[in-house]
């Protein structure tokens, strides 16, 4: 720059100055980028598929945190930001567009029919006079399959931009349709309302209603579809309102619709679930009163463990610790997950350890367990005979070093059905015996384990419940819930290994603890393991943080349901009401003729 | 369109690619990833991987724009993948953070400067880095942001006046005794 330019900015000099500390070594540098080259070709690795020019054109005119998503990965623009952010800017792309179409249509609207609305079918849309008619009727009967196949053709963790789609799909929809009612001379909120109930009715049973039993997961939501299941019901029961109220349907026909959206939003819709804390202290209030009965037993253990690892207060257990002590007292023989439940939970005294202690079974595999050499061959539920040990005996520091080393033996090597649980049990049982080092030693191990029994969104099964973890990889290519839960418990200890998505996890918790309504989980406990498995992947090992455009995009399905019940409100504002149009209407002039 | 069939790039051209687009791409790396360490071992990766990959670039290794545009879209992939490890490894609960290093005294000018530099945009603190971390001209930061020259020597000449008034600022403020 010239001299006379440089006046009222900073000197250059003191600029390069400044960065000089951080300039490099340049034969340094080069000397790096060689052995980079040189250490890579060595191993033979073969260059990342670099992005093609479209997604480099892309990265270079979109702000930078899109950019970044677009190229963050090799395996192309649809498993990265780009189909999120696209289907993103497409809802209010149609939205705008629908919204121009409905003013444009109430301006040109030919005048009222005289006749009233024509009948219509509730809950689904009649297409009747419509040139598209059939075309429709085939997407309402049939529509509900895109979602079903969807993982199968996009992998499960695009399945919920299918949803989105079809939103784009009903917003354009409403639009042509109030269009063609608007040139018929069917202008007429209730006309309207009457045609949005039906729409939204066919969105919501198309999206919405059969999603639990799809197994979709919706992979980065922070606050779930149930949301949009719930404001699409709220929307309908509106425009039943507003159908009512126009007087073009009978009471009875919207008063039936308020109450099938209120029956299905009690019964199916998540939004009215319990938080994980108040579900998991129902279950710890509700379970564990019956020791001969082994249901909710291994549950009351996970939950608890849950409550007590993210600090939450553990409700009053009096009732599980008298039911154990009194099947101590007793004598009773109870099942191993009662004694493993209460003994996690710290609700078994001294005392009543010693007493289990002294029975005479109970004394013999305490004694081979510290004489025994080799494996453990045990099985999670066992794991009580850890605590009855601790509880019972004064163990030297070699009998600690024994067990810990059975406990290492015991390790899961060999591709056998629940590895994973059986990793857990282990690392439980290090830290049981104080033995952080074997801990740390198979931190590694346990991480790779992790990884094998993940099941990823790129997962193309029907019916595939993905985001979680398998038992057992090589057979079941679907997640559980209690190795999910051991997966979890492992990676509070290990951290989140590479190649697992936190989020995706999440969405899998969240929807498999949501899969029924408070009207359901009032009565069960078999959500539990995934309500603690959520409560502790986010209170205890935490989720990395995201920018504010990834937050943006994993609400794009809820975003896309609420630009499509805004079209709706605008749709029915853009009509006039039955009193407006009472109002205007001019007299009909007095012929001559008719006095006569 | 094309400058041809695509080539392999030789050695030559690659130490031409690394003498040109060193220093601004470590400044563009730093104002992504906020400190220079990282940038500098990612800028590296970068070039390896550019070299590695040269047999998919389709124009002459000697366009600056066309090499520029390159750069900045494996820097941009490298940088994805480095940011989601750092997240990940965020959310690992035994991890410790590694202490701090005292900071090292400096003179006063250089102290101002500093806190000046810190109270500028982030656009504009890019933009100088890439200029100022090694004598660089504006055709390479306009090539690696994929902007006219003109726009980036106007960029630069507005930030280092930004710059200037802080620097201004800053001083007076300490002249009446405000210490940051």
């Amino acid at each position: 720059m010239s001299d006379a330019s440089e006046a009222g900015l900073l000197p250059e000099d003191e600029l390069r100055g400044l960065f000089a500390p951080e300039r490099p070594d340049p034969r340094a540098f080069e000397a790096a980028v060689r052995a980079r080259i040189a250490e890579r070709e060595a191993r033979g690795e073969e260059p990342a598929q670099p992005p093609s020019r479209l997604v480099r054109w892309a990265a270079g005119i979109l702000p930078p945190d899109v950019g970044l998503a677009v190229l963050a990965k090799p395996s192309g623009v649809l498993t990265t930001l780009a189909l999120p952010v696209l289907v993103l800017a497409s809802s209010f792309g149609v939205f705008f567009a629908g919204k121009r179409s409905i003013e444009r249509s109430a301006a040109e609207a030919a005048p009222p029919s005289a006749r009233e609305a024509r009948p219509r079918r509730w809950l689904s849309m009649s297409t009747v006079d419509s040139p598209w008619g059939p075309t429709i009727r085939i997407a309402q009967q049939y529509g509900f399959l895109a979602v079903l196949f969807a993982p199968l053709v996009l992998g499960g963790a695009h399945s919920f931009d299918i949803v989105a789609l079809l939103l784009l799909g009903a917003m354009g929809l409403l639009a042509l349709e109030v269009r063609r009612m608007a040139r018929a001379g069917w202008m007429q909120r209730g006309s309207i309302a009457q045609m949005c109930c039906g729409l939204l009715a066919t969105v919501y049973t198309t999206c919405f209603l059969w999603a639990g039993t799809f197994s979709l997961v919706e992979p980065a939501s922070t606050l779930g579809v149930q949301w949009s299941a719930g404001a699409m019901l709220v929307a309908i029961s509106a425009c039943a309102f507003v159908v009512w109220r126009e007087r073009a349907a009978p009471a009875a026909s919207a008063i039936l619709v308020v109450l099938w959206c209120a029956f299905i939003f009690v019964v199916l819709t998540p939004i009215t679930s319990p938080d994980s804390p108040r579900y998991l202290r129902r279950v710890l209030t509700t379970y564990g009163t019956d020791t001969n009965n082994l249901q909710g037993w291994a549950e009351l253990g996970h939950a608890g463990e849950a409550l007590l690892a993210t600090g939450e207060p553990l409700p009053d257990l009096a009732h599980v610790r008298s039911a154990v002590e009194r099947a101590i007292d007793g004598g009773a023989e109870a099942h191993p997950f009662v004694w493993t439940a209460a003994g996690r939970l710290g609700l078994i005294d001294r005392e009543h350890w010693h007493e289990l202690g002294a029975r005479k079974m109970e004394r013999y595999a305490l004694d081979r367990l510290l004489q025994g050499e080799g494996p453990l061959n045990m099985v999670p539920y066992k794991e009580y005979s850890f605590h009855l040990l601790l509880a019972t005996r004064e163990l030297t520091q070699q009998e600690r070093e024994h067990l810990a080393r059975r406990v290492e033996a015991e390790w899961p090597r060999e591709p056998v059905h629940g590895r994973l649980e059986k990793a857990a049990l282990c690392m439980r049982l290090w830290a049981l015996l104080g033995s952080q080092d074997r801990i740390d030693a198979h931190r590694g191990s346990a991480r790779e384990l992790l990884v094998e029994h993940w099941i990823g969104g790129g997962e193309r099964r029907l019916f595939a419940r993905i985001g979680g973890f398998t038992s057992n990889p090589q057979k079941f290519r679907t997640s559980f819930d209690d190795t999910t839960y051991a997966a979890v418990s492992l990676m509070a200890r290990v951290g989140i290994p590479d190649g697992i998505d936190p989020f995706l996890l999440r969405g899998h918790v969240r929807a498999e603890a949501e899969r029924f309504s408070l009207w359901f989980a009032g009565f069960s406990h078999l959500q539990s393991d995934s309500h603690a498995a959520w409560l502790r992947l986010e209170r205890e090992i935490g989720l990395p943080e995201r920018s504010w455009l990834e937050r943006l995009a994993a609400e794009r399905v809820l975003i896309a349901t609420l630009l499509t019940l805004l079209l709706v409100v605008l749709a029915l504002r853009a009509a006039p009401s039955r009193a407006a149009l009472v109002y205007t209407q001019p007299s009909a002039p007095c012929s001559p003729s008719s006095t006569t | 369109m094309s400058g041809g069939a695509p080539r392999r790039v030789d050695e030559a051209e690659l130490a031409l690619w690394i003498e040109r687009f060193r220093g601004p791409l470590i400044g563009l790396l730093a104002s992504w990833c906020g400190n220079w360490r990282d940038a500098e071992e990612l800028a590296a990766d970068a070039f390896a991987e550019a070299w590695l990959s040269s047999a998919r670039f389709d124009g002459d290794p000697r366009d600056i724009e066309r090499s520029g545009a390159w750069l900045r879209g494996i820097a941009f992939r490298l940088h994805a993948v480095w940011q989601r490890k750092r997240a990940l490894r965020r959310a690992e609960p035994l991890e410790t953070a590694r202490p701090v290093a005292p900071a090292c005294e400096t003179d006063e000018r250089r102290d101002v400067l500093e806190a000046a530099f810190r109270r500028l945009a982030a656009p504009q603190q890019a933009i100088l880095r890439m200029f100022y971390l090694e004598a660089t001209s504006a055709r390479e930061v306009a090539a690696l942001l994929d902007i006219t020259v003109k726009a980036a020597e106007e960029r630069v000449r507005a930030a280092r006046g930004e710059l200037r008034g802080l620097v201004e600022r800053e001083l007076a403020r300490r002249e009446h005794g405000v210490r940051p």
